[in-house]
């Protein structure tokens, strides 16, 4: 017999693989049946007695994997930083082997997710006051080919809108990690198809802050769209500053948002970074904004900074080196994976799938100890996937 | 008009270069794929027993398409659009990940394919044609029609090895497709330590070379896989067209 305690306090206590993988979750549906469940703090559902016996564990494969979440014997190598479980980039540990190993597909098909209560107070286009944080991410939603608009993923995105529409909570406002278009940068199939993304987006009433990618400049990493930069004013890049920008009253593709409590318990600032509109002038913005302090600070960029190919991306890192900060979101990636402490790709909103998970959106929610939970929404499911649930503290170090 | 020739990775390649490795490479083949612990389908045979196909009715391409490794030519892009796989899949019947897709037309003598790969980490290491390709991230075309199989293997560098073979024969490397591809690349090849995004190949495929007329009502059998070494991961091979439902284009 091994007992499970289901993510308790987000995480990480006992074995939670059995039920994931095998027990009431593993239909997909949320886990309300068998055990009773009951709610912490955090929001998380709770399943407070299951257990799972050695017989239905020999029977499932998925069983002898402990996800990120749970601890497990799986050895960290020397002065890395690893999950509970001992292994990095999402992988999970083999529990009869004790090593690292990419997650087998089926397994860890997700919980049921609960924001907590709903937030209450505004965000517009200029920020805003909200008595807790409480938004959404989504990122990279573009066919797979250039000019290919009749394979925008349109139904994927739109569902995806639908879906944080239709959170319970809904999230207060969302931001997007870039690559809205897959076009050549002189034709106008980028127009066209960011018109389909905003119908898309239409299906949610909140606040969108969009990120720029390389796609909204020539579609190449390596590419710097803009006034005086390399590839000039592309016509992806018109089309985003037209269409996505202007909305909400932004004329450059980098920009600030502020969300703050409306007593200022606590400040919040969400930096967007245009990695592929990389300008001196935009790195002193950087370096300013950062520089003044607030409870928390999200940076939003299209590239990780392992796709330091992108010309922002290092001299981005070298400023946020400098200064405080919460989290990093980015996308590029099609996958979600927290690839360093303070950095989580989401960029699994439509575009070819790179990584071994489903579409969907990330969320991002303030809890009462003032850490944020980061999870993400099955597209198909949508559940939570509890091996990908972390917890951080305004400074971006590990939440309990 | 596309991104600035400074930034394209575009490679055109005739081929031309047969180098006749014969019977040989085929067990190096299969050798080279066991040992890196591929997961590869069973390929589709000529002599395997008919089941269930699926068809792809692959359009007349409706405008010119260059072969520039970008699939903005109206031949790709205008009404109806081209045929396309679809996700590729898993041995085990799921999605495949990373992301892989084919796209078709045909017309003036060719068919066209273009090979669509999401690739966070682009490997190639063959440079030479007939070279040893399935060591690398690659894509297979295998085409059957009347006993005979056709093989195409194209790398993340536009670097081609075709083979053909009678019944379940030996793969007879002197065989020249007359294929030409052309790709492009988002991201650093060989370089592991940053994220790449993908690599598609355009491809054109002379009809004669399958022994075809390239005529509306013709039809060849296809599959398609695409081998892939993720980072931290063992190499993965998936496809379309393979397996129990097989591939069959038919052209419209």
């Amino acid at each position: 017999m091994r007992s499970v305690a289901w993510l308790v306090g987000f995480g990480a206590i006992g074995s939670a693989i059995g039920l994931a993988c095998g027990g009431s979750t593993a239909n997909g549906t949320a886990p309300d049946a068998g055990p009773e469940t009951s709610q912490v703090d955090s929001g998380q559902a709770v399943d407070t007695g299951s257990s799972v016996d050695a017989a239905s564990e020999a029977a499932n494969p998925c069983a002898i994997y402990a996800g990120p979440s749970t601890k497990a014997g799986c050895q960290c190598p020397s002065g890395r930083t690893c999950a509970a479980n001992g292994c990095r980039d999402g992988d999970s540990c083999n529990t009869s082997t004790n090593t690292c190993e990419p997650t087998p597909a089926g397994c860890f098909p997700g919980t049921g997710y609960d924001g907590g209560t709903a937030p209450t107070g505004t965000v517009g286009t200029d920020g805003g006051s909200l008595s807790r944080l409480y938004f959404a991410v989504v990122g990279d939603t573009r066919p797979p080919s250039e000019d290919d608009t009749s394979g925008y993923p349109t139904s994927i995105i739109t569902k995806i809108f639908q879906d944080m529409e239709a959170l319970s909570p809904k999230p207060a406002f969302a931001v997007s990690t870039g690559d809205y278009q897959y076009a050549n940068p002189a034709g106008v199939q980028g127009a066209v198809q960011i018109d389909l993304y905003m119908g898309a987006r239409a299906g949610y009433s909140g606040q969108v802050f969009p990120a720029m990618g390389n796609h909204e400049c020539t579609g190449y990493t390596t590419s710097n769209c803009g006034a005086g930069n390399t590839d000039g004013i592309t016509g992806n890049y018109t089309a985003f500053l037209d269409k996505m920008l202007a909305p909400i009253h932004q004329t450059n593709p980098y920009y600030e948002v502020d969300v703050d409590a409306p007593d200022g318990s606590w400040t919040s600032k969400i930096l967007v970074v245009a990695a592929n509109a990389w300008t001196t002038d935009q790195g002193t913005w950087l370096d300013t904004a950062m520089a003044r302090a607030t409870t928390y600070t999200f940076l939003v960029r299209h590239e990780a900074s392992g796709a330091n190919t992108a010309p922002g991306v290092t001299p981005a890192e070298t400023i946020m080196s400098h200064h405080p900060f919460t989290m990093s979101i980015v996308g590029h990636t099609h996958t979600y994976q927290r690839t360093l402490e303070r950095e989580v790709i989401m960029g699994n909103g439509g575009a070819p799938l790179s990584g071994g998970v489903d579409y969907g959106f990330g969320m991002f929610s303030q809890q009462a100890d003032g850490s944020i939970a980061v999870d993400m929404i099955d597209y198909s499911s949508g559940l939570a996937d509890p091996t990908f649930h972390f917890s951080v503290k305004p400074d971006g170090s590990p939440a309990p | 008009m596309g991104a600035p020739p400074r930034n394209r990775s575009a490679l055109l390649l005739a081929t031309t270069l047969v180098v006749a490795v014969g019977a040989g490479l085929t067990v190096r083949h299969l050798f080279a794929a066991h040992s890196l612990g591929a997961s590869v389908t069973p390929r589709a045979s000529t002599q395997a027993a008919a089941g269930p196909e699926t068809v792809l009715r692959v359009p007349h391409m409706p405008g010119g398409i260059t072969l520039d490794g970008d699939t903005d030519d109206p031949g790709w892009i205008s009404a109806p659009g081209p045929a396309r796989t679809g996700d590729f899949l898993m041995p085990d019947g799921t999605p495949a990940r990373p992301f892989s897709e084919v796209r078709l037309v045909w017309g003036d003598g060719y068919l066209y394919l273009a090979l669509y790969a999401a690739d966070e980490d682009i490997e190639t290491r063959t440079t030479e044609r007939d070279g040893p390709i399935w060591l690398d991230d690659e894509f297979r075309v295998v085409f059957s029609r009347e006993g005979v199989e056709y093989a195409i293997e194209v790398s993340p560098k536009a670097v081609i090895t075709d083979s053909m073979r009678v019944g379940d024969g030996k793969w007879d490397y002197t065989w020249n497709s007359g294929a030409h591809a052309s790709v492009e690349i988002d991201g650093s090849v060989n370089d592991p330590k940053n994220i790449d995004e993908e690599w598609a190949i355009e491809m054109a495929v002379p009809f004669e070379s399958l022994g075809m007329k390239g005529e509306p009502g013709e039809s060849v059998g296809m599959s398609v896989t695409r081998c892939d070494t993720p980072k931290r991961s063992a190499r993965v091979c998936t496809g379309w067209g393979e397996g129990e439902s097989r591939g069959r284009l038919v052209l419209k």
